[in-house]
């Protein structure tokens, strides 16, 4: 029996009034917590409290040696404060990972991000500020980076490291410390302007990114030159444009599924109570020219529901771009249900290779592979034809998390999967140019429910089949991650 | 999107006395939350709801300091009024917004009033003076 549980027990038989404050436990908590024996991979969203410093991992197999850099990694963290529990996993706090790789060792640290959300609620003992599901609202947010948690992905560019959320500034971190060194502004007045968590690397170096402000109808476009300062800022007006999660980046365009949300007022201030999914309307691919940041052309499309693109690239006047897809928001909402131990709701999406016909303005899609997401190509490929696409993969079942992965041959669809099983929860895994640049590795963390226990797994990747070439297993759980990047050493 | 000060009210402040006439209620403004000493401390007083964020009834600014400033708006007839201050950190008179109108500046309501992705209604952000004065307290977000 837990501290709290006793409490309530022994408490109940008092008149309430000398029940402290807070001595109740949160509804989201409890039921979480009663849920979880009967739905083990569900502990991969416990709460966590602290820093993880230092975990040197055991190697199963042998590392490549030729692998060596750092693999940085976020995702949301702190769930809980004050006895309360957040109502959506995007809602947490950002820790930033970084599985650091030499000598045929692997040593892993994880920090949590120092944003002026977390300092403040840590200060103040409870959650004060409205986030992504969950609508506390105990102190005025004064702009978007009041409540930025910096908790969805890692990424190294131009000597600096970035945690990036999707609604407001990206904050800069110590590559080597993970020190929080504060909010990034590129230019003074673009301060608190949104810079998503999935910027894009055209091979030249540039980062590319966007930004959305849900109900301001203004799809922001940034480029960040290769030495890191900010090259091109462009704002185009797209009407009813409600949250954009991810892009794709081609030679010449940016492109933007943009999912049929419609946007409301929300009794609970939340970013997602203000998001009703409308199927009465196309999803829209929206086209800007990424010389000019002009926009191009916008293209209608069955209504979907897409977080996660791997690449894009142009044939002449048409481009063919992955989507993982869904049928409508359901999934999204599910993962809000999982925070209460609730994992029956979960909707698979698929694959699709998707061609926009600019010259016609038309759309059209072929699966690629079921029960798919986190697509990702290697960094060579970016914006230009890929031959391969890595996915993690599931089965049916509505359990929570991914338990397999696979790549995509794109040309003749054959399918190479390396099947972890049910007793792991696999996160995104990424694809690292091998030394000589011939090949890639394929490079990934999972949860194994079993022994609570996180590992990074390597794999190569033309032969997935075959099973990690090593393992470097950590003797705790990490958090899960959203997404992450490697810088070679 | 909503903007959250009439910026043309601030520009024409430069330095408002703060100091008036005695023979009415004295509001004592202090404000917290504070994060730098840089520029002034702008603080406009409204007395009617249809001139909210638009025609101040009295204005106020004090140089910033660390962590809290305290001013002193004299003369105010006993009523209902509503408040909003900034920190107009690069005095340049007015609260900077980015190019979504987002404020980007500190800023603040009385009540620490908050609106729902823009400013907070004039009921939201009251406060009644009587005419033994009032002390009131904003913090800075």
């Amino acid at each position: 029996m837990d501290r709290r549980h006793f409490l309530r027990g022994a408490l109940a038989a008092l008149p309430a009034i000398v029940l402290p404050a807070g001595a109740y436990a949160d509804e989201t908590r409890d039921a979480f917590l009663a849920n979880l024996p009967a739905h083990q991979r569900l502990a991969a969203l416990k709460n966590r409290e602290s820093d993880l410093l230092g975990g040197a991992a055991v190697i199963e197999g042998r590392w490549p040696a030729g692998l060596k850099g750092t693999f940085y990694r976020n995702g949301p963290a702190r769930f809980e404060l004050g006895d309360e529990r957040y109502h959506h996993w995007f809602d947490g706090d950002g820790m930033v990972h970084a599985w650091q790789m030499e000598h045929g060792r692997v040593r892993h640290q994880a920090h949590f991000v120092r944003t002026k959300k977390f300092v403040e609620e840590s200060a103040a003992g409870q959650f004060l500020y409205p986030a992504f599901g969950t609508g506390f609202s105990r102190r005025p947010v004064g702009n978007n980076d009041t409540v930025n948690t910096a908790n969805t992905n890692a990424v190294p560019h131009a000597g600096k490291l970035y945690a990036l959320w999707e609604g407001g500034s990206a904050t800069e971190l110590n590559p080597a410390s993970l020190a929080t060194e504060g909010i990034k502004t590129w230019r003074d007045d673009l301060a608190a302007m949104p810079f998503s968590a999935h910027p894009r690397i055209s091979p030249d170096g540039v980062l590319w990114n966007f930004g959305v402000a849900p109900g301001a109808n203004k799809l922001l476009l940034w480029r960040i030159d290769a030495d890191g300062s900010l090259g091109k800022f462009g704002m185009v007006n797209v009407p009813q444009l409600p949250m954009v999660h991810d892009f794709v980046l081609t030679a010449k365009y940016m492109v933007f599924l943009v999912p049929p949300f419609d946007l409301r007022n929300s009794p609970d201030q939340s970013y997602l109570g203000s998001h009703v999914w409308n199927g009465q309307r196309p999803m829209r691919a929206v086209v800007v020219d990424r010389a000019d940041f002009s926009l191009r052309r916008i293209i209608e499309m069955p209504a979907g529901m897409v977080f996660h693109s791997g690449n894009g690239w142009d044939e002449g006047n048409t481009i063919r771009l992955d989507a993982s897809m869904a049928a409508d928001d359901s999934s999204l909402r599910g993962l809000g249900s999982i925070m209460r131990g609730d994992a029956g709701k979960l909707q698979n999406a698929d694959t699709l290779l998707i061609t926009l016909d600019l010259n016609q303005g038309t759309a059209r899609s072929e699966k690629l592979m079921s029960v798919t997401e986190f697509p990702r190509v290697s960094p060579v490929d970016m914006g230009l034809r890929n031959r391969q696409l890595f996915v993690t993969t599931g089965d049916k079942s509505p359990e929570f998390g991914m338990t397999g992965i696979a790549s995509i041959d794109m040309e003749t669809g054959r399918h190479d999967i390396y099947n972890y099983g049910q007793d792991w929860v696999v996160e995104e895994h990424i694809p690292v140019p091998k030394q000589g640049g011939k090949g890639v590795w394929l490079l990934g963390v999972a949860y194994d429910v079993k022994k609570s226990q996180t590992a990074l797994s390597v794999f190569d990747g033309a032969h997935l089949a075959q099973g990690p070439v090593a393992r470097a297993r950590l003797p705790y759980a990490a958090p899960l991650c959203f997404h992450g990047n490697f810088l070679a050493a | 999107m909503k903007h959250y000060f009439p910026s043309i009210i601030f520009a024409a402040l430069a330095m408002a006395s703060v100091t008036g006439m005695a023979q009415a209620a004295e509001l004592t403004v202090e404000v917290t939350g504070l994060k730098s000493a840089k520029g002034k401390v702008m603080v406009a007083v409204y007395d009617k709801s249809e001139n909210f964020m638009k025609q101040p009834y009295k204005v106020a600014a004090v140089d910033a300091q660390a962590d809290k400033v305290k001013l002193m708006i004299a003369g105010l007839p006993a009523g209902d009024y509503a408040l909003s201050v900034f920190q107009d950190e690069n005095s340049n008179g007015k609260l900077d917004s980015n190019p979504l109108g987002m404020p980007v500046e500190p800023y603040g309501f009385s009540n620490d009033a908050a609106g729902n992705y823009g400013p907070p209604s004039f009921a939201q952000a009251l406060v009644q003076v009587p005419d033994a004065g009032k002390l009131i307290s904003i913090k800075l977000r």
